[in-house]
């Protein structure tokens, strides 16, 4: 089929691009199936899915909202629009007031896209619960009152390995997921790419292809396909009930019925069922097959002694539907048990098959409360920090949000200047406005690990306090590590940076191996942990209100700082890297609102001095494993 | 051009399925509306907004007046109208607030999502809801209006818990748990897919049997709220006793629980139809009464309701003893 808009014959489509041509037709056909989460999405993609959703629904495609990391909640929902001069002249206004983008009635925009969910800012993350899936809405804000019924599809792109810090009550609105990191995959011709130059809709060699023409749709009249008591049944079956959220039964059992409906069928059959689930990498119970044919009435098999539990469910209240199974061989290509039924639509790869869903996996690990704003507890000083999501009334003038206060006072200016014509703009105190910001990290945390004192011990159960308090607090994560295995140089310190303790890596970096014999350069990581911190603490963005320094470590550097920097070793060294650690670990002293804390592994039958020691010239304590700290 | 037909009409409030506990809950607050709003909490999916929306539905006929995440002060105190302000003319808009409170009896203030609203959002609403007065002081305008409303809260305990206070300000707390098994999960699944078909024009006989029984239940429930106002179903000393000694047992603080308990029951037994306050309306009401307002576990979260806090109640609405002649206290001397 030829490009609508050029006339070329699309370039080949590859596996992962007819999967996604396939969920978007479904969504066109119900937009009740939810959001859309693409995994690990190739850059750019997003906005020519979104466009080619929005020709298929017959939307312009410049009405699509897209939504990112910036947007506060005036962008989402009202804005300030200028007046006619006409309006003006008869005692109107020129500065009006508007809902905007999401909220533009009667129905919201046809489309809107989250590039990067991971990044998306509160105030979109908000949105997207209040909205998604709701019969109607309303946005009450500075004066305005609009009721919409949304019908917005919502498609977001969002890295594997982000989604388990996402907050499930925010993945529970994009029940949809399909992995298509292979999107890009196919190599390009050199036909292919002269096509891509000269056409835009034509991302690759693994371009999308015109939105197919749905056959029997509801959109020509004819209602949606009934789906049957065993359809029904392999869909709750499929979603894994009930540990799974009953969304996803709903979100199946409409990607089965859309399938139905494009294949022209007035029912649903279960090889829509296992299209669908196959498509949002579901696998189908392998006890589960396809019936000898596919008849009106599915066949009613005994019961299985493996489901005997089944057979306690009670009775439908309403009195209908059976509780048996439906069984029966295959008879499509493909081997017994497996979804190679699966003719039209691809097979998705092994790695998507299981895992999308990443919220349900033992590795998730969301942040709590994400969905809120962050409670910030602040010193004294208060300092105006992190992304701005929105104003609010103020009395103070730190921080103002110039534009905010001005449409503030603009309201009140034609009465104002009846008492003092003549004059500029007219502000009230009541008219000031800050901004209301989403705040970054005002707490951090260094921790140092050295590796070389470990070998047996576990230092999990001694950091956790820490750890915990990291999180609770939503602390930045300066991370340092020497003598491990592999590190990127045996006299340095390696150091990274985290968001938070949730960071995938804080989790490597406590379980790596100890490098055999290696050195242990703990002046040179103290030094880097320290200049991390005073960096934080006087001039981060994030001006730290308070912080740890946790140094987990027998004391016993036998590195040299001058060594360190120098990257190599002069020669025989005595206690020259113990006393350079000391003198490097001062520096903390002058950190203010930082407190440190040395955790020594228990039992040290050698120097047991040292942590003490280490401990004393940091300012800080020693964690007492046994009892407390000391 | 969307391909999807759109329903007309909202889900029958009676198609719910398995949420009969929060359906209860919220028939005993539009009964009683003194027993003070309901908070749903309850994990993902577990249809509470549409079951809340559904009964404001069944009971009014409208979607319910509801506060949104990004509401501003002057939407949910009231404020001048901004297009008239621009031509010098002040028109004053009611809020949210005022809304939801203008009826003839208390209205309701839906608030979804309610502990990702901001804390000086929910400070209004406390405010307001403890005094029964909205006081409006903003932008010139002074006003001091009387409002009667009941707050419908629903949450993901997920996100985060509410503050004790606002906690307080809910009567009932009903938490919901997701579909038990496959059969309820199919059920489910089933009447979804069964009302995405119908049209609102010509409703299929499930449909108008679904929105018959609606009317029905909303004439039940207007029956027994007539019953409470003509001062019917007055609770006995007895009935007074076991609250009070339920919620001492429970250690809650102040006295709201146990009021909150007596109004409770004395609207479940109008709506069961019964003629006296029952031990066994007690003992049904407690957990949405009280697992909100007893001290929190260890760890700062709220203790959930257990079979062991079924037994405390139990052995509080048990039959009374009999005394030492064998005869029942009600009868000696």
């Amino acid at each position: 089929m030829a490009s609508p808009d050029t006339g070329r014959a699309p370039a080949a489509v590859n596996p992962s691009a007819e999967r996604v041509t396939t969920i978007l037709s479904c969504v066109v056909v119900d937009r009740r199936i939810g959001g859309v989460i693409f995994i690990d999405l190739p850059p750019g993609w997003l906005i020519h899915l979104a466009s080619w959703l929005c020709r298929a629904i017959a939307a312009d495609p410049a009405r699509i909202v897209t939504l990112g990391s910036a947007d506060s909640e005036d962008d989402l929902w009202w804005r300030p629009a200028a007046g006619s001069a006409e309006s003006a002249a008869e005692g109107g206004s020129r500065l009006l007031h508007r809902p905007c983008r999401l909220a533009e009635p009667p129905h919201g925009p046809p489309v809107a896209i989250i590039p990067d969910l991971a990044r998306a800012s509160l105030p979109v993350t908000q949105a997207v619960v209040s909205l998604s899936g709701a019969d109607t809405a309303v946005v009450d804000r500075h004066g305005q009152h609009v009721k919409w019924e949304p019908r917005t599809r919502w498609l977001a792109a969002c890295a594997r390995a982000d989604l388990g810090r996402l907050s499930p009550h925010l993945l529970d609105r994009f029940p949809v997921r399909i992995d298509v990191a292979d999107l890009d995959a196919a190599s390009w011709s050199p036909e292919e790419f002269r096509a891509a130059l000269a056409d835009d809709h034509l991302m690759g060699p693994s371009s999308l292809g015109p939105p197919p023409q749905p056959a029997g749709t509801p959109a020509a009249g004819r209602p949606f396909p009934s789906m049957g008591e065993a359809c029904a049944r392999l869909v709750v079956k499929a979603v894994g009930a009930p540990a799974a959220p009953a969304r996803r039964d709903l979100a199946l059992g409409r990607l089965a019925r859309a399938l139905a409906a494009l294949g022209g069928s007035e029912e649903v059959r279960q090889v829509h069922v296992h299209r669908a689930a196959a498509l949002v990498g579901l696998a189908v119970p392998d006890d589960v097959v396809l019936p000898q044919s596919e008849p009106a009435q599915d066949p009613v098999p005994p019961p299985d002694k493996d489901h005997a539990g089944d057979q306690e469910s009670p009775e439908p209240s309403n009195g209908g539907g059976s509780r048996d199974r439906v069984r029966g061989p295959m008879t499509t290509a493909g081997e017994p048990g497996r979804f190679s039924a699966l003719k039209d639509v691809p097979a998705p790869p092994t790695s998507a098959v299981t895992g999308n869903y990443a919220e349900d996996g033992p590795e998730a690990l969301p942040e709590f409360a994400s969905l809120r704003r962050p409670w910030q507890w602040r010193g004294k000083r208060r300092a105006a920090r992190g992304l701005i999501v929105g104003s609010e009334a103020t009395r103070e003038m730190a921080d103002l949000s110039i534009m905010s206060t001005v449409l503030e006072a603009a309201k009140y200016q034609r009465i104002r200047h009846v008492s003092a014509p003549g004059r500029g703009i007219v502000i009230y105190g009541a008219d000031l406005r800050r901004n209301r910001r989403q705040g970054g990290p005002d707490t951090a945390i260094a921790i140092v690990l050295d590796h070389t004192c470990r070998r047996k011990w576990d230092w999990t159960d001694a950091l956790t306090p820490y750890l915990g308090w990291a999180y609770t607090q939503r602390a930045a994560v300066t991370m340092v590590e020497l003598g491990h295995r592999d590190p990127a140089s045996d006299l340095r310190a390696d150091v990274y940076r985290a968001d938070s303790v949730l960071d995938r890596r804080i989790a490597a970096s406590l379980s790596r191996s100890p490098g055999r014999a290696s050195p242990s350069p703990l002046a040179y990581g103290l030094d880097l942990a320290i200049q991390h911190l005073r960096r934080q603490v006087r001039y981060g963005a994030a001006s730290t209100d308070q912080a740890w320094l946790v140094v987990v470590s027998d004391g016993r550097g036998n590195v040299p700082l001058e060594a360190s920097l120098r990257g190599q070793l002069p020669g025989p060294i005595g206690r020259e890297g113990i006393d350079d650690a000391l003198t490097v670990a001062a520096g903390a002293l002058s950190l203010s609102r930082v407190r440190s804390v040395v955790i020594a592994p228990p039992g040290l039958a050698y120097y047991p001095e040292l942590p003490f020691d280490l401990a004393k010239a940091l300012g800080g304590i020693v964690a007492d494993l046994a009892d407390g700290e000391i | 051009m969307d391909n999807a037909p759109e329903p007309t009409t909202v889900f029958p409030y009676s198609w719910v399925i398995g949420q009969e506990t929060m359906q209860r809950a919220l028939e005993i607050s539009y009964v009683s509306p003194a027993v003070g709003g309901v908070l749903i909490r309850g994990q993902r999916g577990t249809a509470k907004s549409t079951t809340a929306r559904a009964f404001a539905q069944m009971i009014s006929g409208d979607f319910p007046v509801t506060l949104p995440i990004g509401a501003t002060d002057d939407r949910v105190l009231g404020g001048w109208r901004v297009e008239d302000l621009l031509k010098s003319e002040t028109t004053w808009q009611r809020g949210l607030i005022e809304e939801a409170g203008a009826g003839d009896g208390p209205g309701m203030l839906y608030i979804d999502e309610v502990n990702l609203l901001d804390d000086h959002l929910v400070n209004i609403i406390l405010d307001v809801a403890s005094t029964g007065i909205l006081l409006v002081q903003r932008d010139g305008a002074d006003k001091s209006i009387q409002v009667r409303f009941v707050i419908v809260g629903t949450m993901n305990p997920e996100e985060g818990n509410l503050r004790p206070q606002l906690l307080d300000r809910f009567g009932l707390l009903v938490e919901v748990e997701s579909a038990a098994g496959e059969q309820e999960r199919y059920e489910i699944l089933r009447r979804v897919l069964q009302f995405e078909k119908e049209d609102a024009k010509s409703p299929s006989g499930d449909l108008a049997a679904g929105l018959s029984s609606d009317e029905e239940r909303k004439r039940v429930l207007t029956q027994a709220r007539r019953r409470l106002a003509d001062g019917e179903l007055e609770p006995s000393d007895d009935i007074l006793r076991r609250a009070a000694d339920i919620a001492a047992e429970f250690k809650v603080e102040g006295h709201r629980a146990e009021l909150v308990m007596v109004r409770a029951a004395r609207a479940l037994a109008a709506i069961d139809g019964d003629s006296d306050v029952l031990p066994e309306h007690l003992a049904w009401v407690a957990p949405l009464a009280l697992t909100h307002r007893r001290s929190p576990s260890g760890n700062g979260t709220m203790q959930s309701w257990s079979p062991a806090d079924d037994i405390i109640v139990s052995r509080h609405v048990a039959p009374a003893e009999a005394g030492p002649t064998g005869a029942k206290p009600a009868e000696a001397g």
